[in-house]
């Protein structure tokens, strides 16, 4: 168990995720409160790692509920093995079972297909696992009303068998794009931060720690870079993921340095609109690469 | 002297911070940032897990429990620094506390000695918590604008009847986006098993009658966007029964007037009554028969209510007559934006009445390639075919 803020941090950055103290603060509340965790924030900035990371860190299992729309309690929660009741009834008819038995038989545990949420409740592992409920703001209101029961009492109820309760409380982390409002019940039961773009020190650190065998110029011009294009006003501003993929490319095809040639041909790796792309080479080009070569910032080593 | 307590040798069991936390987080429900008393019970029982010398972890575990919304962030920021100063002081807190203490009904109380804080807490009493982000970023472009307190006449409820009925028959027209939400029954395209099984219990597990689901119908969430600037004057109750109508008969729906800032309406028409929504909107909509500047209100609904709109899921309805003085250039973008994030975009223009318009304004032609439906709407009569022409 991590007894401090600092040490979340380590264990965090340990397992290459890097932390800054409002984000380790967030993790160890959330584990001495016990309450669950609302990251929200734009397209890749890492809110989805984190969940990822903490259950390495913490050495347990990933339980992920990936929301859409429609997702509901029989995909979310329990659902009966249909084709298996079927069979179970055929065989029962020739073998002559009461009905009484026959109901029972089929109503129970082992006819029942476990999905996230059940599994998270009433996981047998010895250590309470992580739970990550992506995206929410994908699924519809509904759903949301049935989540915020479930997370308020970690219990849930099978008509057919009874209620069941979480043996150890599962450590709950639930992401959101912001692409429509989550209601403010269930805002309310979270720890809740937004993630911003990182600074450039920070973003500096982490594409040095993610993309192994970097230089430290070429990371250095792809962070400015970056700093300087998420300043303009595009459609998608890219994230953390683009610039990532961004240096891979570009250590792929062996570059050293950022020079005009490259940054147009690379182009795909930050934006993913026609609109931008088109954007960027005819108007912002320029005016990024200038910021470039004129606040040649200083490469901070990392701490 | 640690920073947190204003007292000598106090610890954090001490009651002065106890109390500090309980008025800062009066002071933020009064800002209109819903703070439950669980959040405060956790913010109660986190400070015995770190450590109170930190001011950023003190600060982290206020933040992290008492805010639960990006637009709230700032806010909390502000008040953080004025309530934990160093140097702060306890009183503006405490009578602005008391003032405001019983803030269900401020509204009619005249506060002697408020300060200018005071007033604009008072000021936002009355609208609800998204209403007052509409009005803390009040768009910078104001050289036209027009600050007047709005009249309006003689609206009667036979009117609004009719456009009731409007709307109704709107909404059944919008009602098609298939829900993956299920209808059971004896019919449907799907098979359900559950309740096959279910009911084949009771004749001894054989499965006599399938039942079956299907997809239920969903309307269509609606963004209305209403030109109120003085060249939609002669329209302008028109403009109102609509939005009435439209805000109390259709199920999801938000209302914005615009001239040269952007006003969400939604919280003044829902649920009142006529006459009472009309003297609430005209005091709060300040930029009646202002100028108009549609670009900086396309890109203020997007910037700041961008979540209203899905793609696939939003109808959009503009009710202007495209006259702008603001930047074509900015229209232009933002419609194209707008554009790839609604189902429908509906361009209503009440000049479009007459035979022999063309849409040659500078405003209307920048947005016309990006709408589906371009329909006139000048009185009740042509919206009452609005139902028929949207196809």
């Amino acid at each position: 168990m991590l007894n401090s803020i600092e040490e979340v941090q380590v264990a965090m950055e340990r397992a290459k995720y890097i932390t800054d103290r409002p984000i380790a603060t967030l993790l160890y509340l959330a584990m001495k409160l016990e309450k669950p965790i609302l990251v929200e924030g734009e397209a890749g900035v890492g809110k989805t790692e984190i969940a990822k990371v903490l259950a390495e860190v913490l050495n347990t299992k990933l339980i992920r509920l990936q929301c859409y729309e429609g997702l509901d309690v029989n995909t979310s929660l329990y659902e009966w093995n249909y084709p298996k009741q079927i069979l179970w009834m055929k065989q029962a008819e020739i073998c002559g079972t009461s009905q009484k038995t026959l109901v029972k038989e089929i109503f129970s545990p082992e006819f029942l297909i476990r999905r996230p949420l059940l599994e998270a409740i009433q996981s047998d592992s010895p250590k309470a696992p992580v739970l990550l409920i992506d995206e929410i703001d994908r699924s519809d209101e509904e759903f949301e009303a049935f989540l915020l029961e479930v997370l308020s009492e970690f219990q849930i109820t099978i008509p057919e068998i009874g209620t069941l309760k979480a043996v150890r409380k599962p450590w709950v982390i639930i992401t959101s794009n912001r692409t429509r409002e989550i209601h403010d019940a269930l805002k309310r039961r979270c720890l809740y931060h937004w993630i911003d773009y990182p600074s450039f020190e920070k973003e500096y650190r982490i594409v040095m720690t993610k993309v192994p065998g970097i230089n430290r110029i070429l990371a250095d011009q792809i962070c400015s870079f970056m700093q300087v294009v998420r300043e303009k006003d595009f459609y998608k501003k890219p994230g953390i993921s683009e610039t990532l993929d961004w240096a891979q490319a570009l250590i792929e095809l062996h570059k050293e340095y950022l020079d005009r040639a490259t940054v147009e041909e690379t182009l795909g790796c930050i934006f993913k609109h026609f609109e931008d792309i088109k954007r960027m080479k005819e108007v912002e080009l320029d005016t990024c690469l200038g910021m470039l070569t004129k606040n040649n910032r200083p490469i901070t080593t990392p701490a | 002297m640690p920073w947190y307590v204003d007292e000598e040798q106090s610890t954090h069991h001490d009651s002065s911070l106890t109390r500090k936390i309980l008025l800062f987080s009066q002071s933020l429900r009064n800002k209109k940032v819903g703070v439950t008393i669980d959040n405060i019970v956790d913010v109660f029982r986190g400070i015995s897990f770190i450590n109170i010398q930190k001011k950023d972890d003190f600060y982290y575990l206020l933040k992290f429990n008492l805010v639960s919304n990006r637009e709230e962030i700032k806010l909390f920021e502000e008040l953080f620094e004025r309530f934990w100063s160093e140097q702060m002081e306890m009183k503006p807190f405490v009578q602005e506390w008391s003032e405001n203490k019983d803030f269900t009904e401020t509204e009619g109380k005249s506060s002697k000695g408020a300060s200018k804080e005071g007033d604009k807490i008072n000021d936002w009493n009355d609208t609800s918590g998204k209403g007052a982000t509409a009005e803390m970023f009040p768009l910078t472009y104001s050289s036209e604008e027009v600050l007047k307190e709005k009249e309006f006449g003689h609206l009667d409820t036979e009117e609004l009847k009719q456009v009731r009925e409007v709307v109704v028959t709107l909404s059944q027209k919008m009602a098609r986006r298939f829900s993956r939400h299920w209808k059971h029954g004896v019919k449907g395209d799907r098979l359900d098993f559950r309740r096959s099984i279910r009911r084949s219990m009771s004749y001894g597990g054989e499965i006599v009658e399938l039942q079956r689901k299907k997809s239920k119908l969903k309307p269509l969430e609606l963004v209305f966007l209403c030109d109120v600037s003085g060249s939609m004057d002669i329209y302008s109750e028109l403009t109102l029964l609509f939005a009435y109508g439209i805000q109390n008969n259709y199920p999801h729906c938000e209302t914005f007037v615009f001239s040269t800032r952007l006003t969400r309406v939604t919280p003044f028409l829902k649920g009142k009554p006529f006459m009472k929504a009309l003297s609430i909107l005209s005091q709060r909509v300040k930029d009646w028969s202002g100028g108009t500047n549609i670009g900086a209100a396309l890109h203020q609904l997007r910037e700041y209510h961008g979540s209203l709109f899905r793609p696939g899921r939003t109808f959009f309805l503009i009710f202007s007559d495209g006259w702008d003085r603001g930047d074509t250039g900015l229209i232009d973008t933002e419609m194209k934006r707008l554009k790839r994030k609604v189902s429908r975009l509906i361009w209503l223009n009440p000049l479009k009445g007459s035979p022999s318009y063309q849409p040659l304004c500078r405003g209307m032609a920048t947005a016309l390639p990006y709408i589906d439906d371009f329909l006139p709407c000048h009185n009740l009569k042509s919206l009452k075919n609005l139902a028929y022409l949207l196809p």
